[in-house]
């Protein structure tokens, strides 16, 4: 029955979601804006009701399960992939090493700034 | 009425069932996590990837067009709406538990995953790639559900975005974790935080293997990418085409 619950309370955040999106024009999807009301939800309530996170910890592993119908749809693109493939694998990949390569180096240097701020902030008798 | 025309008529009524679809791709999951767990997870052979050639395969053998198919794998298909809005719960727990950490995390994901789009727009660009694949190509290392309902909305290929997410994940599996030692960075919030942004949801598996802090920053850092794209890239690509 948590299951059920937890779906019936998922949809209705997608449906509110969707009705949002067409009401005011907005472009976003649906879905998108039933997961930002979801989670201003869980702010506003300050904790995750145990219908939600059972049922979201039940769904998740079946992420690529519920994929794998659209994706055989790009098996229909095989004429445009195979003339751009080389540009797409090349983007692909160099993107993402330099993103991998980069990231540690931003993060290390937003860290040190937020907490040379906090120390700051402490009057510099934090010793964290 | 011959034997064999009989035969055909009881296939036919399998195929063009409406549930046939989702059995299908149901079977052919079930061995793609076989064929993933005798290969000792190979980063390649995700379940996924297997399962979806078996379906085309299937597909072929059966003489069944792509539409024919989705139509009765549409019950799979349709739970993705749900699933997105349930990234909301992982990303709420993640935020209070980092609360600290909450700024520079932030400040990270908005330059990191502009500067891995732009890298990734600017080449396939220069080497020619097409519109329509440049929008698809805008999704590419937010987790997949979220990167298809983007991409429709934005005018990309779905089903396309996907594979790229895809791909980007396999990617950032493979080299991640060896550029993170080569650069010696060992702080588990960082190594977490970089398999998140660039590897989305496959990145955040690596994480969790590695241990739970690094698998919390990365699946904050997963679904923050998530968040701010999804709500960012509709108006940006609204707004640059006016």
């Amino acid at each position: 029955m948590v299951l059920l619950k937890g779906l019936l309370v998922l949809i209705g955040f997608q449906l509110a979601g969707e009705f949002i999106s067409a009401q005011f024009h907005l472009p976003f999807p649906g879905a998108v804006i039933g997961m930002g009301l979801l989670f201003l939800y869980l702010m506003i309530k300050g904790s995750t009701p145990k219908t939600l996170s059972t049922t979201s910890t039940a769904l998740f592993p079946y992420i690529p399960l519920f994929l794998m119908p659209a994706c055989v749809g790009a098996m229909g693109y095989w004429s445009l992939l195979q003339e751009e493939w080389l540009a797409l694998l090349i983007a692909l990949t160099v993107s993402t090493i330099t993103t991998i390569a980069l990231t540690p180096y931003i993060m290390r240097f937003f860290m040190s700034l937020s907490s040379s701020a906090s120390r700051r902030a402490n009057g510099g008798s934090s010793s964290d | 009425m011959t034997k064999s025309s009989m035969s055909s008529f009881a296939l036919d009524s399998i195929i063009n069932n409406p549930l046939f679809g989702v059995f299908l791709t149901l079977l052919a999951f079930k061995f793609g996590q076989w064929c993933y767990k005798k290969t000792n997870r190979n980063p390649f052979l995700q379940p996924m990837i297997v399962g979806l050639f078996s379906v085309f395969l299937a597909l072929l053998a059966f003489g069944l067009s792509f539409d024919q198919y989705f139509a009765t794998a549409q019950p799979l298909h349709l739970m993705l709406g749900p699933v997105t809005v349930a990234l909301a719960v992982p990303l709420y727990e993640n935020v209070q538990r980092i609360r600290a950490m909450l700024t520079p995390v932030l400040i990270t994901v908005l330059l990191a995953s502009t500067i891995t789009v732009s890298i990734t727009i600017g080449i396939a660009w220069l080497m020619g790639a097409g519109q329509s694949t440049l929008l698809s190509l805008l999704t590419k290392s937010i987790t997949t559900p979220i990167a298809m309902a983007v991409s429709t909305e934005i005018g990309g290929i779905p089903s396309l975005a996907a594979v790229f997410v895809i791909y980007t994940g396999i990617i950032g599996v493979i080299v991640g974790p060896s550029i993170l030692d080569k650069l010696r960075i060992s702080d588990k919030r960082i190594r977490g935080i970089t398999m998140g942004i660039s590897a989305h949801a496959i990145g955040t598996a690596r994480a969790i293997e590695e241990d739970r802090e690094t698998g919390a920053f990365s699946a904050l850092a997963m679904g923050m990418t998530g968040f701010i794209t999804a709500f960012a890239l509709p108006l940006i690509v609204l707004w640059s085409s006016y």
